[in-house]
């Protein structure tokens, strides 16, 4: 059966006029018709190597699996015993639940998505067109706040929480105090204290270590100055960054400042900041532009 | 598919970077253009792949490169986004001629303007149709997204994106 859509579709059933003009005068700004002026083509002599890409293409599409949906509604709970189960919640992702795991929806509306992981284990793909912050996952340690990505998210029995992100970007939030765990990052929260320090997992076993000896110290409200200066020490890579900017808005600012410090010697600092507020212990201003100098670091 | 493509990939092969760009070069220029100027983003749309193709062995997952050679374009325009000065404010589409090819760059122009300040979900799915020419399937194939979530978002978007174009005076 014909759908008046069919044409805006897949360009079947019947040509819609305004949408043929639309596509006739927008058609102009598609990729390679534009006049403007450009830098000479990096990828030219690549393309002289293409030869079935048509076919490649055709194939690609007709290889996709057909559509299948599942509604959540708002207070239903999900358990699963032994089997591992797959949601795929139409506009918002693909989730996976694994074993032994006890999720509750919590909010299913236009402007948000919540759930509430109890505990197990669950993997998320959030589709690239949902908006930041749209889809949330809480759990007993932090809320787990999507920016555009694919991620795994484990809470243990006690409620210590466990994400690593293997696509894009999440915030692990408690309050106002929010930490980033980009691709690649993991990150570790427990039910008292919140989210901890997020790391590399391809970082050096070392800087693993003191980092996790550091959430330890800090989820016991043991010294951790001591700990911080292992973290410090082995933070040798660029992308250890990621560990040591958190660092800077530590509530101990001998540990902030000394995070600062470190830094400077692994970075270049943002631009505009003086030689006597790096000696500083940062504040807001100063670890925003510590953020947006760092970022593309993480990427 | 896939699997064979992001295996080229990984192991230098030319001719699998080749597809690379012939399968998604629309879709991240449609990705790149909704963010940036014409210009920049016949630009960035190789810098995209540059990057993609330098970060190709952080990819764990085959069946997640289309949504995240998505997602480096989003990443790449909004770098390049902050350091540029705000749009110009949108103007009546019935102020220009509407004849010549001029006319009509200009028209496309401003229904790009219109098209950009459409609600998120449905700009990407517009300007793929309607820009670079890709059909619902192809749109879903190259992004990730599942083919009911691009044919609603295709069919509001363009519900929307109607309505603004009558008030404007759409010839």
């Amino acid at each position: 059966m014909k759908n008046k859509d069919d044409y805006l579709w897949d360009r079947s059933g019947e040509p819609d006029p305004e949408l043929r003009e639309l596509e006739r005068v927008m058609g102009s700004l598609g990729q390679g018709k534009t006049t403007a002026p450009r830098r000479p083509p990096l990828l030219r002599q690549l393309l002289i190597f293409v030869a079935a890409a048509a076919m490649l293409i055709l194939a690609f599409v007709f290889s996709t699996e057909p559509y299948r949906g599942e509604a959540l509604i708002s207070g239903t709970w999900i358990r699963t015993a032994e089997e591992q189960r797959t949601l795929q919640v139409p506009t918002l992702g693909e989730f996976s639940l694994w074993p032994d795991t006890e999720l509750q929806v919590q909010t299913m509306s236009d402007e948000l998505a919540k759930l509430y992981l109890l505990r197990g284990r669950m993997s998320a793909f959030v589709y690239p067109d949902v908006p930041a912050r749209f889809f949330q996952v809480n759990t007993p340690a932090a809320l787990c706040v999507d920016l555009g990505c694919q991620y795994e998210l484990t809470v243990e029995a006690n409620g210590n929480t466990f994400v690593r992100v293997s696509l894009g970007q999440i915030a692990f939030e408690n309050g106002e105090r929010s930490v980033y765990v980009p691709t690649g990052a993991a990150c570790r929260a427990n039910p008292e204290n919140g989210a901890g320090l997020p790391f590399f997992e391809n970082s050096s076993g070392d800087l693993r270590q003191s980092v996790d000896a550091f959430d330890r110290a800090s989820f016991a409200g043991q010294d951790r100055r001591p700990l911080a200066r292992e973290i410090m020490k082995h933070a040798t890579r660029e992308k250890d960054s990621l560990t040591l900017f958190h660092l800077l808005s530590d509530p101990d600012s001998s540990i902030a400042l000394a995070a600062q410090q470190r830094l400077v010697e692994l970075v270049k600092p943002p631009q505009g900041l003086s030689a006597q507020q790096l000696e500083s212990s940062p504040d807001d201003h100063i670890r925003s532009l510590w953020y947006e100098e760092l970022e593309l670091l993480w990427y | 598919m896939l699997q064979d493509l992001v295996k080229g990939l990984r192991s230098g092969n030319q001719e699998a970077f080749a597809r690379l760009y012939e399968i998604f070069g629309p879709v991240v220029h449609g990705i790149l253009l909704l963010r940036v100027g014409a210009a920049e983003a016949e630009d960035l749309t190789q810098e995209v792949f540059l990057r993609v193709h330098g970060k190709i062995k952080d990819l764990r997952d085959a069946n997640s490169l289309p949504a995240w050679v998505c997602s480096t374009a989003r990443n790449l325009a909004t770098d390049h986004s902050r350091q540029q000065s705000r749009r110009p404010r949108l103007e009546p589409l019935s102020e220009y001629p509407d004849k010549g090819p001029e006319a009509d760059e200009e028209l496309a122009t401003r229904v790009l303007e219109r098209l950009r300040s459409l609600p998120e979900a449905y700009q990407e799915a517009l300007i793929l149709r309607l820009v670079e020419g890709l059909s619902g399937p192809e749109i879903s194939a190259c992004t990730g997204l599942t083919q009911a979530s691009v044919r609603v978002n295709l069919c509001r978007g363009m519900s929307i994106l109607r309505e603004q174009l009558r008030k404007d005076g759409w010839p």
